[in-house]
């Protein structure tokens, strides 16, 4: 155990954090801290913890004030929770991030000639690469939706890919978003909130900036506009204020200076998309639509929804309005899709994956079904459409009874349910009750398919505030940091 | 920008004057009997039923109520909900416009506006009204001031913002025509009064009062209250924020605003329904009034005042599409294979 | 034979409505068994009329009206000559049922063994469908027998259901229209895993005064037969296919909505012709 060095009795000590057993973002084995931390030890050594009290504070109360905030789903009384964020940041150094850039790269473009594929040839399914039946019975495989021409052949314009680091700090996709992924406006706010808090420290530090992420959004948007359209309209389509992402969906429209509309909002007329304003109708080019498929429009998909607009999806047929993602994209998103990803890749690429799954098993293989069955209790398993960290089962430290529940629903539908080893989550340094512990983190970053795709350095890292726990979504108590992509290695 | 929007951000307003308005006439009416002697049914019912019925609300009330009390008015226009024009519902219905464009109001507006709101809901405010009312009402007026404030001080002064403007102007031409209206039973139908006694007095003072307006008046014409002077100085007076015609100007200026157009113009019915009453008030003197008679002269307002807030919503809000009222979204009947 | 076709809907609104928009499943495939000679649509009021082909290869007829209106008809003139195809004649005994392991690997017939909107594979339909098809291995007779029971355990009534009936409520009454008969007949052949799918269309009788629906099972190696278990018997040139589906939410010949009032009337012509030649 070498010796670390003796911080002032006054400043914060970082160290002591990492959890053994686990792969520690800052420190190695032997306690002592990665190259591309030291800056950060150092300068945090010369914060005196009232110091830091009254920074952590301050960012708080503006988060609050600014509405940094999530609608917890159920409370009605316009009361809003903060998601808590942890002032120590997660560092990345810049060869690292390099290779998730390519992995990301590749995994998207191959996610998009897939969804293509799917939806007009089909000829990964003819190849039997994919069974036919796991798409066909996926339930965001959309019908209505072959044959389609979209824009630039793009399904999927905006990606939320989860990323985490297994015990040897390899980097794993544990999931790819590609309908409606949310977080980036807390990954723009944690980084504002950041800079006013630790403004010496960036100088020093050297970090790429993630504030052009509303610009290259607003590019990518621009390039799917209808053709012959030379300034197009876009808008952003909010399901409303009720919505937990709400937010976010404010914040984006403002960064960019689009409009941000409901559903009732929108107008179609003889295939064309039309705002209502004070001024008239206003046309509308493009959408980038914060509402899933299913809600979008009541002609085509479910009758009963308000929120949806009628008509707009023969306004996106007949190539009058653009829609960013797609339609369609949730299959390319499915859980059970996510184990032929790494074929996807070797079939339209003809090369293997950069960033690997983690390993998984199908329930509705047979020989992955009965190795699930048997191992339950070490397995985490999952529901193929569900989000938010619902309809999971964690099996290691599940009772008897919700293993027996899930084995009931496994069995049942098989086609549902994928498990996977309980990966252990990287840990990172939070603070947490007066000092620094590891807790469990991992990493989201966004990916923009416009004219090129471009990923916006670092991207949402979250983590799990709870001692042990694994889950890092806000709605069950998860938090953020700021990430830091460092030009250097250090 | 969004109809529905400019329609929110006009509600919003015209909620919250409503709201303010509401606890003014409440106020000074509670303390004004205090200043009487004896008060039968008969009294009492004849000084609370046109307070009722200022919000239009006389039939729900006598349905809910035995007797015109104190008590029972302010209950029933302060915490019923079941009231649409109680304090409580407007601010609800104020803070439910708010939500809806949460984006386009600042930080400030809504956090005081939802503090005001949950105070409403909470057991607190019911017992700062037994306790005191005049506290109570001071809180509520306090609150509407401020979100008033903040609109001028904070809020950017675009097209939203003059849609604003509008609901609180049009709101308050009303509600100051309603108190002016308070006590026209106690006027010839046509004509100037002779004699005022000293009851009417103290309650066309209270008419004052419920306006903000007692010191102002007493300004320009002394401490004597005679209605001639209480109309004058409610309906034309061209500086005090509160009067008909300081209404009608303002709602003109926010209505020129939203088109651009010029105010020697019109660019539709709104404009023209607005400039023609702002001109009546300009040149209108006060004998001419209560020739016509006060409470028709009033009466014609509000329909005026109605008129206009019908045609800017035909204008800006539904467009040719939309006739308004609830959007009835309604799937199409289908057929049954049955041959 | 030579049919004319005249389908005509009305919608009669109590107050004007507006932003209605609609999709029409009316056009009639041309295939082996038909050919459509001509067709004309015509909405009122006149508005843009547009198309395009669906999952299932049917033509989808699509239109909006976003002004005031209070009526709206949407009529239909078919000319088209249907053709004599012998299915499969009743004796036959063409494919064993352990053969539609493989027809399940064709694709297209992966959706006509799941559940949809109208139509279950409940343990309870599975029962009945294993008791009406006894010892029989061959899926058409298979076929034939779900047909003939079904024809015999509900009874035909106008009225008795609604058109977004369930196929659950009809085993519970045991009574319904030719949809009715139809969903209940692909709940039991799709419970034993028979691919069987919905159509849509027209039947050349006397008295026809609205649309038919009957369903098609597939055969290995035979292809989709179609079979009428409203009348328990095989379609033949008097069957005018319009379109095909999972179930009836496939093909609904209008398919729409508006904002306005619920007050509304709707009006349902239809009109058979045997045309000479």
């Amino acid at each position: 155990m070498t010796a670390v060095a003796k911080t002032e009795p006054t400043g914060l000590n970082l160290d002591g954090a990492a959890n053994n057993g686990f792969f520690d973002e800052m420190f190695g084995r032997d306690g002592s801290a990665a190259g591309h931390y030291r800056k950060l030890r150092d300068t945090f050594s010369q914060i005196s913890s009232d110091d830091f009290k009254t920074k952590r504070n301050s960012v708080d109360l503006a988060f609050l004030r600014q509405g940094v905030t999530f609608n917890v789903y159920g409370d009605s009384r316009g009361t809003e929770r903060v998601f808590p964020f942890d002032l120590v940041p997660r560092i990345i150094p810049a060869k690292e991030w390099e290779l998730i850039e390519r992995g990301l790269v590749q995994r998207i473009t191959a996610l998009n000639l897939f969804l293509h594929d799917i939806y007009h040839e089909q000829r990964i399914l003819k190849d039997g690469v994919v069974p036919a039946h796991y798409v066909l019975s996926g339930k965001h495989f959309r019908r209505e939706f072959v044959n389609f021409a979209v824009p630039k052949d793009i399904y999927i314009h905006i990606c939320g890919t989860d990323l985490i680091r297994d015990d040897q700090g390899n980097y794993l996709v544990l999931e790819d978003n590609g309908r409606c992924p949310s977080g980036v406006s807390y990954v723009l706010e944690n980084r504002r909130a950041m800079k006013r808090t630790f403004r010496n420290m960036f100088e020093q530090v050297g970090v790429r900036p993630v504030e052009h992420y509303p610009q290259e959004l607003l590019k990518s948007l621009q390039h799917i506009a209808p053709a012959g359209v030379a300034e197009p309209t876009i808008a952003l389509l909010t399901p409303g204020a009720h919505n937990s992402a709400y937010f976010e969906h404010t914040y984006l429209a403002r960064q960019m200076g689009i409009e941000i509309v409901e559903g009732r909002d929108l107008f179609v007329r003889e295939e064309h998309v039309f705002m209502r304003t004070t001024k008239g109708l206003k046309p509308v080019h493009v959408i980038y639509r914060r509402i899933d498929d299913d809600y979008l429009d009541p002609t085509v998909f479910r009758r009963d929804s308000m929120l949806g607009v009628p008509g707009l999806i023969q306004a996106y047929r007949a190539g009058n309005v653009s829609l960013a993602n797609s339609i369609g994209t949730g299959i390319a998103d499915d859980k059970v899709m996510y184990y032929f990803v790494p074929r996807m890749i070797g079939y339209y690429l003809d090369q293997k994956p950069i960033l690997p799954n983690v390993p998984t098993y199908l329930a509705s293989e047979e020989a992955d079904l009965k190795y699930i069955l048997a191992n339950l209790d070490r397995l985490v398993v999952k529901a193929a459409n569900e989000s938010g960290g619902y309809g999971m089962l964690m099996g290691p430290k599940a009772t008897k009874e919700e293993i027996a529940e899930f084995r009931k629903r496994i069995i049942a539908e098989p086609r549902n349910y994928i498990a996977q080893p309980m990966i252990s989550l990287s840990t990172h340094p939070t603070y947490v009750d007066g000092g620094f512990e590891g807790r469990h983190v991992d990493l989201r970053p966004f990916i923009l398919c416009g004219e090129k795709t471009v990923i916006v350095p670092g991207g949402l890292t979250r983590v799990a505030l709870r001692k042990g726990s694994l889950v890092v979504n806000s709605s069950q108590g998860g938090g953020s940091k700021d990430t830091w992509v460092l030009y250097g290695d250090e | 920008m969004l109809s529905r929007v400019a329609s929110s951000l006009y509600w919003m307003s015209r909620y919250i004057e409503r709201a303010e308005n509401v606890a003014r006439l409440l106020d000074v009416n509670l303390q004004l009997l205090l200043d009487f002697r004896s008060l039968d049914d008969e009294k009492l019912r004849a000084h609370w039923m046109p307070i009722v019925q200022t919000t239009g609300d006389q039939e729900s009330f006598v349905q809910q109520h035995q007797r015109a009390t104190a008590a029972a008015v302010a209950d029933f226009m302060v915490f019923r909900q079941e009231n649409p024009n109680s304090i409580v519902s407007s601010i609800c219905q104020a803070r439910e416009n708010a939500r809806m464009v949460r984006d386009q109001i600042t930080i400030e507006m809504w956090e005081e506006l939802n503090r005001l709101y949950l105070f409403m809901l909470s057991p607190q405010a019911r017992q700062r009204w037994q306790d005191s009312p005049t506290d109570f009402f001071n809180e509520i007026k306090a609150g509407s001031l401020q979100l008033v404030g903040l609109s001028y001080a904070t809020h950017i002064h675009n097209e939203g913002w003059w849609f604003s403007e509008a609901g609180r102007f049009i709101e308050r031409a009303d509600k100051t025509s309603r108190i002016l209206d308070l006590r026209y039973h106690t006027l010839p139908a046509r004509g100037l009064p002779k004699v005022v006694n000293q009851t009417d007095a103290l309650e066309w003072s209270a008419v004052l009062r419920s306006c903000s307006g007692w010191d102002a008046f007493k300004s320009s014409y002394g401490a004597e209250v005679h209605p001639r002077h209480v109309a004058e100085f409610l309906l034309l007076n061209e500086d005090f924020p509160r009067s008909i015609r300081f209404c009608v100007e303002r709602l003109n200026d926010a209505l020129r605003k939203i088109s651009g157009v010029s105010d020697r113009r019109f660019s539709n019915d709104a404009e023209k329904l607005c400039g023609r009453l702002a001109a009546e008030l300009q040149f209108a003197t006060v004998e001419e009034v209560f020739n016509a008679g006060l409470h028709d002269y009033i009466d014609q307002i509000q329909l005026k005042l109605n008129q206009i807030g019908n045609e800017l919503f035909k204008v800006y809000i539904f467009h040719a599409f939309d006739p308004g009222g609830a959007e009835h979204f309604v799937q199409q009947e289908e057929q049954q294979q049955q041959a | 034979m030579k049919l004319e076709i005249l389908h005509r809907t009305h919608y009669a609104y109590a107050a004007p409505v507006r932003e209605s928009y609609n999709e029409l499943h009316l056009q009639p495939v041309s295939n082996e068994q038909q050919t459509v000679d001509s067709f004309l649509l015509k909405i009122l009021p006149s508005t843009r009329l547009k198309h395009y082909h669906d999952f299932y290869s049917n033509c989808v007829h699509h239109f909006d009206l976003p002004e005031p209106h209070s009526t709206l008809t949407i009529e239909s003139n078919l000319r088209v000559t249907t053709h004599k195809i012998a299915g499969l004649p009743p004796e036959a005994r063409p494919a064993a049922a352990d053969q539609l392991k493989e027809a399940l690997q064709v694709g297209r017939c992966y959706d006509f063994i799941q559940a949809s909107r109208y139509v279950d594979t409940s343990p309870e339909v599975w029962r009945l469908a294993v008791d009406a098809i006894g010892d029989e291995r061959d899926v058409w007779q298979q076929s034939l027998r779900l047909m003939a029971f079904v024809h015999s355990h509900i009874t035909y009534q106008s009225n008795s259901t609604q058109v977004h009936t369930h196929t659950r409520e009809v085993l519970a009454q045991r009574r319904g229209v030719c949809q009715d008969f139809s969903h209940l007949m692909l709940s039991l052949c799709r419970s034993l895993k028979i691919p069987a799918l919905y159509v849509s269309g027209y039947l050349a009788t006397e008295i026809a005064s609205a649309t038919h629906a009957w369903m098609e099972v597939f055969i290995p190696g035979h292809g989709w037969q179609p079979l009428d278990p409203t009348h328990n018997c095989q379609p033949d040139e008097t069957y005018v296919k319009i379109a095909v589906g999972r179930d009836y939410a496939d093909v609904a010949p209008i398919r729409g909505s508006y904002k306005g009032t619920t007050e509304r009337t709707m009006d349902v012509t239809v009109r058979i012709e045997r045309l000479p030649g």
